[in-house]
């Protein structure tokens, strides 16, 4: 799938959540779906600063691409990270480095991941776009 | 207490927030917003300098808020004069500007002592003290019900060499538990040491006086004031030949190349163009508050920290920080398996405004909890409405979280 038509399929979810409280369980629940993140690999260099709660984040070059693996204590975090992932993750880091970030207003969520707000999702994006170069 | 109506925030509010930070900043009277509103409109002019109608009725307005403040916290029939007020920008400004200038002669004989629940506005600027001078840096514990440990206060105050300056919250914002501070103030004066209260929360919520202090810092907007404003009550002799902290205009007699001799008490530290709208809305906040009653402020937050300590902990995974200390004005928590950012966040999305993380006093929360918490915290016109709409909400959150 292209990476805009990933945007519009979870901006679907989300629209569809009744009130605020459903699209942060939505959230939360696609975080559940992360794969796992080993104890190990929760070191300060790996950690995405930005966030009242902490944020790791891994990555390998396979290929042209970037494989990404990523963790954090707070739920809600988590499942954001699940959202970029399902926009990035495993994508060629060209097309993350070309990337237009202002793209994630069309999730319709702008309250939650407008970057500057205080849950770290644009330096989370600053951080992935580095890896990818 | 019945001043709901008093604030169009909270009337014309059309989201419904249930706003439980007033710790953080309270809300603002329409008084208040009148009184700074006037100023703008109708005499926006800078003080103590122009010879024209404006200026001159600034200058009045903003130096009439002295009295106000003296009045306010002076006790019995010492009255606190006015060259005893300086005006500063809030808490942190005050208690940086007594590190600077009132211990700019201090060093490795000398000792600044606070407790371990200061927020870092009084921890920072004694640390940096510390670096800068060798001054030593001493914390006082907390007893099991998070009262000061009187015991372990006069020991550091025995030990101390030369000079002792205790500098302590009465009312410290990540606990909310009322410290004994007369006795504090009275033990350090027995050691001849000098007294900081950081009333920040305090002076908001009960009549604190300056009977047992030599310096009392507060924030306006923290009493229902302006932001930007607040207050240093500074003893009459301790800060009057001290070094400026800051210098510029206003803060000087004469002026030459050569030299600068600079201001008496209190202008002498009240440097450049003051907020002065600010002022003279804190002015009205005091007066407004006066109005109120502190003794009816201190009772309706004294209930209602009770009905949110008692309904706060029959939830289930809520662990109330001291939860058999009474608390007035805030009740800090954690949620047992979820993130305080979490729990924050999704109050949010049901409209219930709190405060997460370390709430700016890092030390005792790691140390004593070694995670982020939550912060309800209340002001005169909280309702216990609100705090069940915090209850039925944070149940709410807990199920997914
Ligand atoms: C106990 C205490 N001291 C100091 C401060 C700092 O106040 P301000 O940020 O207004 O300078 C606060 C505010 O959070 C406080 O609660």
């Amino acid at each position: 799938m292209m990476i805009t038509e990933e945007i519009q399929d979870i901006r679907q979810l989300l629209e569809d959540c009744p009130d605020d409280l459903t699209k942060y369980q939505t959230i939360i629940e696609m975080g559940d779906d992360l794969d796992p993140y080993p104890e190990s690999y929760k070191l300060d260099e790996l950690k995405v600063s930005g966030c009242q709660s902490d944020l790791w984040l891994y990555a390998e070059h396979h290929g042209d691409c970037l494989h990404m693996i990523a963790t954090s204590d707070a739920v809600i975090v988590r499942g954001l990270v699940a959202i970029v992932f399902q926009i990035l993750n495993d994508r060629p880091r060209q097309e993350i480095r070309d990337f237009d970030a202002a793209l994630l207003a069309q999730l319709g969520i702008q309250n939650i991941v407008t970057p500057g707000r205080q849950n770290g999702i644009g330096s989370l994006i600053n951080r992935i776009k580095l890896l990818a170069s | 207490m019945n001043c709901r109506s008093d604030f169009a925030i909270l009337t014309d509010s059309p989201d419904g927030t249930a706003y439980l930070d007033s710790a953080a900043t309270s809300l603002t009277p329409d008084c208040v917003l009148e009184k700074v509103n006037r100023y703008y409109r109708y005499y926006n002019a800078n003080i103590h300098r122009g010879i024209h109608n404006w200026a001159e009725k600034a200058t009045v307005e903003y130096e009439a808020v002295r009295p106000i403040v003296g009045d306010f916290i002076q006790m019995g029939t010492t009255t606190v004069k006015d060259c005893e007020i300086v005006f500063s920008s809030g808490t942190t400004h005050s208690i940086n500007l007594v590190a600077n200038s009132f211990c700019a002669d201090w060093d490795s004989d000398d000792q600044v002592i606070i407790s371990e629940a200061e927020h870092h506005a009084n921890i920072v600027p004694w640390q940096q003290l510390r670096d800068r001078s060798g001054v030593k840096l001493q914390v006082v514990f907390l007893d099991e019900k998070g009262q000061i440990d009187l015991g372990h206060l006069e020991d550091l105050l025995k030990r101390g060499t030369r000079r002792s300056l205790v500098a302590t919250s009465i009312l410290p914002n990540a606990t909310g538990i009322l410290q004994d501070w007369q006795q504090i103030g009275q033990l350090s004066k027995m050691y001849d040491a000098t007294v900081l209260f950081d009333g920040a929360q305090s002076v908001p919520r009960i009549q604190t006086d300056v009977s047992v202090c030599d310096f009392l810092v507060f924030s306006g907007h923290k009493i229902y004031g302006p932001t930007g404003v607040g207050v240093l009550y500074a003893r009459q002799g301790l800060l009057d030949d001290a070094p400026p902290y800051m210098s510029g205009g206003d803060m000087i007699k004469t002026v030459n190349f050569a030299e600068t001799t600079f201001n008496i008490m209190p202008w002498r530290y009240e440097a450049g163009t003051q907020n002065i709208a600010g002022v003279i809305g804190l002015g009205r906040a005091i007066q407004w508050v006066q109005e109120q009653g502190i003794d009816n402020i201190t009772a309706h937050e004294a209930m209602i920290s009770d009905y949110a300590q008692e309904a706060l902990k029959s939830v289930d995974r809520v662990s109330v920080f001291f939860p058999d200390s009474s608390k007035l004005g805030l009740i800090v928590f954690a949620v047992d398996n979820a993130q305080s950012s979490d729990v924050a966040t999704l109050l949010n999305a049901q409209q219930v405004a709190v405060r997460s993380g370390y709430l700016c006093a890092e030390p005792i929360l790691r140390n004593r909890l070694g995670r982020g918490v939550i912060r309800a915290s209340f002001g005169c016109y909280t309702t216990t409405e609100e705090i069940d709409r915090l209850i039925t909400a944070l149940q709410k959150s807990l199920q997914t979280l």
